[in-house]
């Protein structure tokens, strides 16, 4: 896989600078959206993508990676999210000062409906717990499996997919609500 | 009503771009700390302990030598103090044929949680080490390092399972004399200062201290950055051996920590070698690692 061979290169010629800068390219937009999407606000999200990055070039070298390069750094996008969750001490509202990108759609319209569906997903990713929150945005951007999504969290497998699967059904029953109204 | 696989479309559709600004202040302060860390630490060198350590099973087992370690620096390092002569400590070791010491390991992780580990440690200059471990008290682990046979074997009694695999010429070499040699000189070369003398269960002592946090031997399954490390090491002023051993490591923020303690020395040991050959049951599976 290519996120290997970039992580040996790293790993290896520690201190190239073309190396971390071609991880960094794969998987910066990844780990943002991420992070966002766990914190649901801008700042902290740049600041958490910022800090992995740092932690990894100073880390690189030392660690063992037992399973893919971009899990890994979902996986740390995690943890420092769930620190920055618990410091708050009230509950950030999950505003973009960017508007997000959507399809490649070239008709407006039908863009500005998704770009409408992916705002309320936004905010409604930030009612559920972060426990199921993190459950759907590791697996479905992170790219992790189930059963390393319930190692990290602690939890059996049949746990870790109910967090899922309630997950998806607050988020659709969200959703729906606010279109009703 | 939206089907579930549209709301899984759109998670997938969540798309944020990273400004220039971002990207710029990541590659400097990447740049920067690379800069600062082109020194490699003892942390980054993939000694027989850490290696050791990489074993699930046997991880338990390494922080058993840190006693050696500190010994060992000392003897590089220093010259006598009042009472105990440091550099005879390391002298006094060698002539004793084995030890047994008995070592508590805490691990204490903001996510998953506290874990104790208790065991008791078996050295011999000619046979190898053995450690007995209990991650319960129902669940005997028991590491042999073997230097005649040239192997590492883990047996996890509660699983019925065990490791097999074989030391390479490094680490026996580092092995051999339970000298870990040059990753220990790191450690204790990074300073340490004398404690002064007191009593222990009946013990006259005398300790030195280490503080600096690259003077740390710490094994994780997760990246670990050093916030701080105190080791301190208490030898008999009679003997001139050690009797208690005591160290604590803060980590990553102050997310983990790690506090280790040694104790109940006895040297000048005659142990038998079949003290250091494992008797693995018919029934027991062999884990590949």
């Amino acid at each position: 896989m290519l996120e290997d061979r970039l992580l040996v290169v790293w790993k290896f010629k520690r201190g190239s600078k073309d190396a971390f800068c071609r991880i960094y390219e794969k998987y910066r937009d990844d780990l943002l959206t991420l992070a966002k999407g766990l914190l649901g606000e801008q700042v902290e999200a740049e600041d958490v993508v910022h800090d992995v990055f740092v932690s990894f070039a100073r880390l690189a070298g030392q660690f063992r990676l037992t399973g893919s390069l971009r899990g890994y750094l979902a996986t740390c996008v995690s943890n420092r999210a769930r620190d920055k969750i618990r410091a708050r001490t009230r509950q950030a509202e999950a505003q973009s000062p960017k508007i997000p990108s959507v399809s490649d759609s070239d008709n407006p319209a039908a863009r500005a409906i998704e770009a409408e569906e992916l705002a309320r997903l936004r905010h409604a990713l930030g009612q559920i717990p972060f426990e199921q929150r993190e459950a759907i945005l590791l697996h479905l951007r992170g790219g992790l499996k189930f059963r390393e999504i319930a190692k990290r969290q602690g939890v059996s497998i049949g746990t870790l997919h109910g967090r899922y699967r309630y997950g998806l059904n607050k988020l659709r029953s969200l959703l729906n609500s606010e279109v009703k109204e | 009503m939206r089907p579930a696989e549209h709301i899984k479309r759109l998670v997938k559709k969540l798309n944020d771009t990273t400004s220039a600004e971002m990207d710029q202040r990541v590659l400097t302060d990447v740049l920067h700390t690379l800069a600062e860390s082109e020194k490699p630490t003892a942390l980054t060198r993939p000694k027989i302990w850490r290696n050791i350590m990489q074993s699930r099973i046997t991880k338990l087992a390494a922080a058993a030598v840190i006693v050696i370690a500190v010994l060992v620096g000392i003897n590089q390092l220093g010259g006598p103090a009042s009472g105990v002569a440091w550099g005879e400590v390391v002298r006094n070791i060698e002539a004793s044929p084995g030890f047994i010491f008995r070592m508590k390991q805490i691990n204490n992780d903001k996510e998953k949680g506290i874990k104790e580990y208790n065991m008791k440690v078996y050295g011999s200059a000619e046979y190898g080490v053995r450690m007995d471990g209990y991650l319960d008290p129902q669940a005997l682990v028991q590491t042999y390092a073997s230097l005649k046979e040239g192997v590492l074997i883990g047996v996890m009694h509660s699983e019925k399972m065990y490791t097999r695999q074989p030391l390479t010429g490094d680490q026996l070499a580092e092995l051999e004399g339970l000298d870990p040699k040059e990753g220990i000189r790191e450690m204790l070369s990074v300073g340490y200062r004398k404690l002064g003398r007191k009593t222990i269960d009946g013990i006259e002592a005398e300790g030195v201290e280490i503080t600096n946090p690259e003077g740390a031997r710490i094994s994780s399954d997760d990246p670990i950055e050093v916030d701080s490390h105190v080791a301190q090491l208490w030898v008999a002023v009679e003997t001139g051996l050690p009797i208690f051993f005591e160290s604590k490591t803060i980590c990553n923020n102050g997310t983990k920590e790690f506090h280790n303690v040694q104790d109940e020395f006895q040297w000048n040991v005659e142990l038998d070698e079949s003290e250091f050959v494992p008797n693995i049951p018919a029934d027991y599976t062999l884990q590949e690692n």
